[in-house]
């Protein structure tokens, strides 16, 4: 342990202190920092306060196939979909009904594009198999690199058509929760939940698709779901509970503090077009080490709402 | 700059801040307090756990974005900077590890000097959250329990990775 050896331990104290001291500081960080939180005073305070949920806001208007059109004149680079009659170029393979679904390849085949989890499903309900897949396009922002500047879920269906939502990337993080009838209409829904990485609060949406627009279901504004960021929530299900034929969607979350594994859960319920939370979020205790938690969290981490062919990250 | 004329002096300590349900608006000067106590610190430490000093910027600011609705709720503003930077720097790895899947590999961050150089190859090698312990005891000088708060896990969890992050580092200092 580091007082095993006082000397390298300072050594290696030493050595972290002078390259971190090689990090220089923007002398405006304070400025963007008020302006992006929206506090009263700061340049374009109002605009940057109502901007901070409009991608998510906006990508679920669209996923109404009401109001795009509006959307997508007010902000162009942010949120569009598009519809096309014929099959993709990008998606070779695409056999229609009865194909097989592996075969489709939703994700751009081209640099810049990071296809970060696919799935298959039935989402317009004709009996065929239909691929989706969530995708990052990423572009540079030097020095750091390259990073996410879009997320876009696309539906390439079995027909030959394709549809897709797309958000503003920077600085969130997505997952493809699945695609499973959860509403019990025959059709797939597509699952699928977008967060800031740095944020404690989580958006989640649920869309279907069905008469050739994406429809909305699920959440109709962002929904904190939990007090932890995107990559700690532990996992998704979608179980009939109540075996009423109508899957329930159950998202959890598992954490490990002072020798006790905490797993939380809370289940939402369909309420019209619109999940509902079932009442209070149930948490259960139990004594666990290192190794037990990580068990619970691979555990809560598991199967999410079928339909996925590729684990996430 | 305008929000300066927010400033309150004698408001409450930021890191005596309670829990609360109130919603109100927080206290610009506490805010404003935190951040000049904590931004450079919080800065070096995402610095060192990814390598880009503006990823490091811009992961700190999104931190500082989250926290004010939350200020006067949240228990220690500076924990959850804590745990939101770490958090956020792990994120922004894994963009990048997406980034090289798709073969676009970040510029390699630019040091001067060898010793420098060895020092962020050394820290590199380190899986993420291993990084982030080490940086976490040796440069934040943060106690087990306060770093096991920022990574959301348990004390044993970070005594067992700053034992093997410092035995793999040690092999470099030692040299």
């Amino acid at each position: 342990m580091s007082s095993d050896t006082p000397t390298s331990d300072a050594e290696v104290t030493r050595r972290l202190d002078e390259l971190a001291a090689t990090a220089t500081l923007d002398p405006e960080a304070w400025d963007k920092i008020a302006a992006r939180a929206g506090i009263a005073g700061a340049p374009g305070w109002r605009w940057r306060r109502a901007r901070r949920w409009l991608p998510a806001a906006a990508a679920v208007m669209v996923l109404a196939g009401i109001g795009a059109s509006l959307l997508v004149g007010d902000e162009p680079d942010r949120v569009e979909t598009s519809s096309s009659g014929g099959p993709d170029p990008a998606e070779a393979g695409n056999g229609g009904p009865g194909s097989d679904g592996r075969s489709m390849a939703p994700c751009p085949s081209q640099a810049g594009i990071a296809c970060v989890e696919r799935a298959e499903g039935d989402v317009d309900g004709d009996g065929a198999v239909d691929a989706v897949a969530l995708f990052y396009e990423l572009v540079d922002r030097p020095p750091a690199g390259r990073d996410a500047a879009a997320i876009t879920v696309r539906v390439a269906y079995a027909t030959g058509e394709t549809e897709e939502v797309t958000l503003d990337g920077s600085g969130h993080a997505a997952r493809l929760v699945g695609v499973a009838d959860l509403d019990g209409d025959e059709r797939d829904e597509v699952v699928y939940v977008v967060a800031r990485v740095a944020d404690t609060s989580v958006g989640g949406f649920a869309g279907t698709a069905g008469t050739g627009a994406l429809h909305p279901v699920g959440f109709d504004e962002p929904t904190a779901l939990f007090g932890a960021s995107l990559e700690l929530i532990a996992g998704f299900s979608c179980p009939d509970l109540d075996g009423d034929g109508v899957r329930e969607l159950v998202m959890s979350h598992a954490s490990l503090r002072d020798g006790t594994a905490t797993l939380t859960t809370q289940t939402y319920r369909w309420v019209g077009d619109r999940l509902e939370p079932d009442g209070g979020r149930r948490e259960e205790d139990e004594p666990a080490d290192d190794r037990r938690a990580g068990q619970i969290r691979s555990e809560v981490r598991g199967p999410r709402c079928g339909g996925l062919d590729e684990p996430g990250l | 700059m305008s929000v300066t004329a927010w400033t309150r002096k004698g408001g409450p300590d930021p890191m005596a801040a309670i829990a609360s349900d109130d919603e109100a608006v927080p206290a610009p000067a506490s805010y404003e307090e935190t951040y000049r106590s904590c931004y450079a610190r919080l800065t070096r430490v995402a610095y060192l756990i990814i390598g880009s000093n503006e990823a490091a910027e811009e992961v700190v600011q999104d931190a500082f974005v989250a926290l004010y609705p939350r200020f006067q709720r949240v228990r220690s503003p500076e924990a959850y900077l804590y745990r939101s930077v770490v958090n956020g720097s792990r994120a922004w790895l894994r963009r990048r590890r997406i980034a090289r899947r798709v073969g676009h590999a970040p510029v390699a961050p630019e040091v001067a000097a060898p010793e420098l150089d060895e020092t962020r190859e050394a820290l590199d090698k380190l899986p993420p959250g291993r990084r982030a312990v080490v940086v976490l005891r040796f440069h934040a000088d943060l106690a087990l329990a306060e770093i096991a708060e920022a990574l959301g896990c348990g004390t044993g969890t970070v005594k067992s990775q700053l034992h093997r992050g410092l035995a793999q580092l040690r092999m470099v200092v030692e040299r």
